[in-house]
């Protein structure tokens, strides 16, 4: 049963993608009750599953033998948080892509691929060992593409370039160490209770394999100096660069990361190594030099990227810390970044859909032709400083507890000056949006710009409640902390 | 049943925000804002009788693991949110006729009482984190008070108030980390038990007091102060000056209660770096406030100067330990006169300016004629300020000089020069108000006045109110203290009450002294509109500003320097390897014998799908051999 289920829900969006692949252009209607359904399906049957993997507590493990590898697919807390994020907030973005795609012509490429990257994130999220988990993050490269590339101008097919060019060479370290591991353990790539490489000696070597995961997976996950292709990937249309520039490719990087770094080689074995401090440090500059950068750039679009880059840091120093708190404020970071910087490329989107602006230094007076779509960016973004009541507080909240607890108090530091940082590039916008005086006076508001706020709106209302009912996420935390250290 | 009542403190307002989205005209939102202001009012006297009657109430929701909202009231709590309860009612009041000559008043009503929620709810919170809600939520609401006028100074103004209310809330979160990583409850009115890790306690008492300190425009982070104070329209201002501040205040006592008011020498420090600080502060807000010539921006100015006192109260406690209870009870005390008193002179420079549109003090003049009633109590206000004997300043400040007194005589030299420079403030604390009441209702009149702008009924009863309070706190001190002030130190966690409920407020010698600084006030006043010294303009270098700019301007000397070097090694790596790829391609098209083969389709700038597929399994084969090469050696 619960192996039909967690193939329904990496196949369905497959199978969705194809039928729209073949409906005619013009069925519509058709096309987005296809999209809705395999969306909302797939999000039911992960939440289902959540629920029962956290009751129960045993996690299940489908294999399937493939000449000396095999496909392996796993049910844990720390996958299930990644397919939780991509598979509900994939549903929000579908409802606002009906909105904000509904003038575009070539709308059936769009929802094929659109429906292709949500079956193969969830399958990175349900991959029980690196080999499976390698071939579904190579195939996101090549399932997002086309989204990227959507617009079809110069400017678009260089951007697209760019993020297959990072993309491929950061797969290609990922190859070699895979390679490597596999030499290492004799054969063995599985996540498991127990880190892949542990009880094997530790070693240069390990180190080596260590390096070049990070390498790796910190393409997708925009470590510095890495991430050279999010910006210009911004190019794609508004609900792409949300989901898949917030929420799934770049948090699949992280994901990597955190699968490198909890299951295959686990927390005790990078004690010994001492890798800690030199990944901190990294993680620490992206942080602050993502901030200083974003404070600099006037497209909005650009800015929320660089923003990104800095907020996906926030999750790795959480990782790096090796810590159950720092893992805990990883996880939530993960959780609540996505949920609120995919609110601030709805909004960003909106304003570009009904207005035309995308630069910060037009926005003067936006505000009040659309109060509510500024609103709610302007409240997230009090979130993503990690102001109370919003859920971005809590995140930082147990990032900076486990700073303190590793001993590590520069870091906190480094978290509070960010948090200053993302104020001066945050709330100008903001308020020159309700201060200034725009151009234009009126906005036709239809039923496609009602379709962009809903989603909107609700997301920003579930900010606010993560913010003040933090515990929510507790099970999910608990799970999660649960499986790599024992409390 | 009694916790309900705190509840309603919170949330009427909140609610009352969101009703006024069905309001139409002013005179509605003027209702609302004086309704829902009565009901809170209301609410927050029954909640003081309440905890008179059955001690300290507590409410918590449902702790989910994390964290849970709560509200504690004790007499501290329940005196500050009465106090700010009655300044805004008596603000929404005044508010009924001053709003009509505002624009955009709907979103000033809303933000109005979401704010009055706000501050209650830092009153009333039980731990450190339901009271950084609160104060994130104060922040940023109040804010949209200074930037109402939306022009250039009062948005510059607003991001200096925004931005340090951001960083003053991200410090108390660093404390509140800190504190809990050393294994302190947060919970609110508790002294500190033993601490786990001694450095993390300190540093969190250091961020906490930094944190609380921007608030209550502690120099040298009052900088906000003085800007954002005059540009929000009047009810802003008096709020602002008024209450606002006093929720720094507020969390610098309850700080104080944290460390036991330096009983266990957890924090040896503290003391003396608040009354330094303290000093500073009230020092140089009075100094800069003889040099303002704007009404509106000497208030402020002077508000950073009264905080000035309160942190050394606070200071003085620290210092004192077990005997420190007037310096605690004075701070509490200063803290509720100076609610009233400032609020009450915001709100008559807010009079004037209606009818007179002029805030500048050398502009203005012979006033009394058209104002009487707003000259006569705003003259009462000043009085209070200065501390004249028969106003509620008066007893507050003694109790404050008795605090330091006691600190001086341990013979410390710091605080010997702490009391004689408490002394000097208040000379020139005179001597601006002379100035202010002088130059606004004395001598000629200079400015025209519109008609029909004079003082209202609505005008004239909120500072009657105001007023009223003022004069009882000063002819019955012995009753306020008894009733409000001694349990509210008792709450704050000095037990050791002293001999502070016999104290004779109206002894010969302080009655005396306070006289003398009012005379000395008055010739330094005539001094130095004599020898134009309050024209005097302090050279730009020494100011806040211009050393945050300094420090902006090395930030971006460094940064486009480094830009520039990043960008010049980028490009160049660039171009070699556009070169070195160039050449490969050159070298690959010669070698390949029949001409047009695979290498010359592979084009990074025009990569098509078949290209990348290709690549993909040639970069992956090409490792994949590396990595087994590698093993073997």
């Amino acid at each position: 049963m619960i192996l039909v289920l967690i193939l329904t829900a990496i196949l369905i969006s497959t199978l969705g993608a194809l039928w729209i692949a073949i409906i005619p252009e013009e069925s519509k209607k058709e096309r987005n009750l296809v999209v809705t359904t395999t969306l909302v399906i797939s999000a039911a049957i992960v939440w289902g599953l959540l629920v029962y993997i956290l009751s129960t507590g045993n996690y299940p493990v489908i294999e399937v033998p493939l000449a000396s590898l095999k496909w392996r697919l796993l049910l844990d807390p720390l996958g299930m948080t990644y397919g939780l994020i991509a598979s509900t907030l994939w549903v929000f973005a579908a409802i606002y892509s009906f909105g904000y795609m509904s003038k575009d012509r070539r709308q059936r490429k769009f929802f094929s691929f659109f429906l292709l990257s949500a079956g193969i994130t969830l399958g990175i999220a349900f991959s029980g060992n690196l080999f499976t988990m390698y071939l579904f993050y190579e195939l996101l490269t090549f399932a997002t593409y086309p989204l990227v590339v959507h617009q079809g101008t110069k400017e678009a097919l260089e951007s697209g370039t760019k993020y297959i060019k990072y993309s491929l060479v950061g797969a290609s370290f990922i190859l070699a160490a895979l390679v490597m591991l596999w030499r290492v353990t004799g054969g063995t790539l599985d996540f498991g209770a127990l880190p892949t490489l542990f009880g094997v000696a530790s070693s240069g070597q390990v180190a080596t394999i260590f390096f070049l995961f990070i390498l790796g997976f910190g393409v997708k996950a925009a470590v510095m100096p890495l991430h050279g292709w999010l910006p210009s990937a911004m190019v794609a249309p508004t609900p792409v660069s949300a989901l898949l520039h917030a929420v799934a490719v770049v948090n699949a990087g992280v994901f990597g990361i955190l699968r490198t770094v909890y299951s295959v080689f686990g927390p005790s074995l990078l004690l010994e190594l001492n890798v800690r401090w030199i990944l901190l440090v990294i993680v620490s500059i992206t942080i602050l030099m993502g901030s200083l950068i974003a404070i600099k750039q006037d497209v909005l679009k650009k800015r929320l990227a660089y923003s990104t880059i800095s907020q996906l840091a926030y999750i790795l120093l959480g990782a790096f810390m090796l810590h159950p708190l720092g893992l805990a404020g990883a996880i939530l970071h993960m959780i609540f970044h996505s949920t609120l910087k995919i609110v601030l490329f709805f909004a960003a989107g909106i304003v570009a859909e009904e207005t035309s602006y995308v630069k910060v230094s037009e926005l003067g007076g936006v505000g009040k032709l659309l109060p509510l779509t500024l609103g709610s960016f302007g409240l997230v973004s009090l979130g993503m400083i990690g102001m109370l009541p919003l859920s971005g507080f809590w995140s930082k909240y147990y990032l900076l507890q486990g700073s303190l607890n590793t001993g590590s108090w520069p870091i906190l530091a480094i978290l509070l000056v960010s948090g200053l940082l993302n104020a001066f590039y945050f709330i100008p916008i903001t308020i020159s949006a309700f201060t200034g005086k725009a151009e234009i006076n009126e906005v036709t508001k239809g039923s496609s710009f009602v379709l962009m706020l809903v989603p909107t709106l609700i997301l920003t209302v579930l900010a606010l409640v993560f913010g003040l009912l933090p515990g929510l996420t507790l099970p999910l935390v608990n799970g999660v902390i649960g499986q790599f250290f024992s409390l | 049943m009694y916790w309900s009542l705190s509840l309603i403190l919170i949330l009427v307002p909140f609610l009352g925000a969101i009703l006024l989205a069905r309001t139409k005209t002013v005179k509605e939102q003027a209702w609302m804002g004086i309704g829902v202001s009565a009901v809170t009012l209301l609410a927050s006297i029954i909640n003081f009788a309440a905890v008179r009657n059955g001690g300290t109430l507590v409410w918590s929701s449902e702790s989910l693991g994390i964290f849970y909202l709560g509200l504690r009231i004790d007499f501290l709590s329940a005196l500050f949110s009465l106090f700010s309860a009655l300044v805004w009612f008596s603000t929404s009041i005044y508010m009924f006729t001053y709003m009509k000559h505002e624009e955009r008043t709907l979103s000033f009503f809303a933000f109005f009482l979401v704010t009055l929620g706000a501050t209650q709810g830092i009153f009333l919170a039980c731990n450190f984190v339901t009271m950084l809600v609160f104060f994130e939520i104060m922040t940023v609401t109040s804010f949209f008070w200074v930037i109402h006028r939306q022009d250039q100074e009062s948005l510059r103004a607003g991001y200096f108030y925004l931005f340090l209310g951001i960083a003053a809330g991200l410090l108390i979160v660093g404390a509140i980390v800190l504190l809990k990583a050393a294994g302190i409850d947060l919970e609110i009115g508790l002294g500190a038990i033993m601490p786990t890790n001694m450095a993390f306690f300190r540093w969190a008492i250091l961020l906490l007091i930094v944190g609380f300190g921007i608030k209550a425009g502690m120099v040298p982070l009052h900088i906000w102060l003085p800007m954002a104070h005059p540009v929000a329209p009047t009810p802003g201002s008096a709020l602002l000056s008024g209450i606002l501040i006093k929720s720094g205040a507020y969390g610098l006592i309850r700080t104080g209660q944290l460390i036991n008011w330096g009983k266990a020498g957890l924090v040896p420090w503290a003391g003396t770096f608040v009354v330094v600080v303290g000093v500073i502060t009230m020092v140089l807000g009075v100094c800069l406030a003889l040099l303002q010539g704007n009404a509106k921006r000497l208030l402020a100015y002077h508000s950073v100067s009264q905080m000035g006192y309160i942190i050394v109260g606070i200071g003085v406690a620290i210092v004192l330990k077990n005997a420190g209870v007037f310096g605690v009870s004075g701070a509490i005390f200063h803290s509720l006169n100076h609610a009233l008193f400032k609020s009450a002179l915001f709100l008559g420079v807010g009079i004037v300016f209606l009818g007179t549109n002029e805030l500048d003090l050398y502009k203005l003049g012979g006033l009394w004629k058209k104002y009487p009633l707003t000259g006569i109590m705003m003259f009462i206000a000043a009085l209070g300020i200065t501390g004249t004997p028969g106003l509620n300043g008066f007893i507050s400040k003694s109790l404050l000089h008795h605090g330091i007194l006691e600190a001086a005589q341990s013979g410390d030299v710091l605080m010997v020069w702490a009391e004689r420079l408490f002394t000097l403030v208040g000379v020139g604390t005179t001597a601006s108000f002379v100035k202010l009441i002088g130059l606004t209702f004395f001598g000629k009149q200079k400015s025209e006045i519109q008609e029909n702008v004079g003082e209202g009924l609505f005008l004239g009863l909120a500072m009657a109110i105001l007023s009223v309070v003022m004069l009882i706190i000063g002819t019955k001190p012995q009753l306020i203290v008894d009733l409000f002030i001694a349990p509210a130190t008792v709450s704050s966690g000095m037990l050791d009450l002293g001999h502070l409920t016999q104290l004779d407020f109206f002894e010969f010698s302080a009655i005396r002294d306070m006289i003398i600084t009012l005379v000395a006030g008055f010739v330094l006043f005539a001094v130095g509109m004599k020898t134009h010294l309050f024209h005097y303009q302090p050279p730009a270098w020494l100011s806040v500003e211009a050393v945050g700019m300094a420090v902006v301007r090395c930030y971006l000397f460094v940064e486009t320097r480094a830009s520039n070097l990043y960008q010049n090694a980028s490009a160049r790596i660039t171009k070699n390897m556009r070169n070195r790829y160039s050449r490969l391609m050159v070298l690959n098209r010669r070698l390949d014998w029949e001409g047009g083969g695979i290498f010359s389709d592979i084009n990074f700038s025009d990569l098509n799908s078949n290209a990348f597929l290709l690549l993909t399994v040639f970069t992956s084969l090409v490792l994949y051999y590396l990595g087994l090469y590698l093993w073997k050696m």
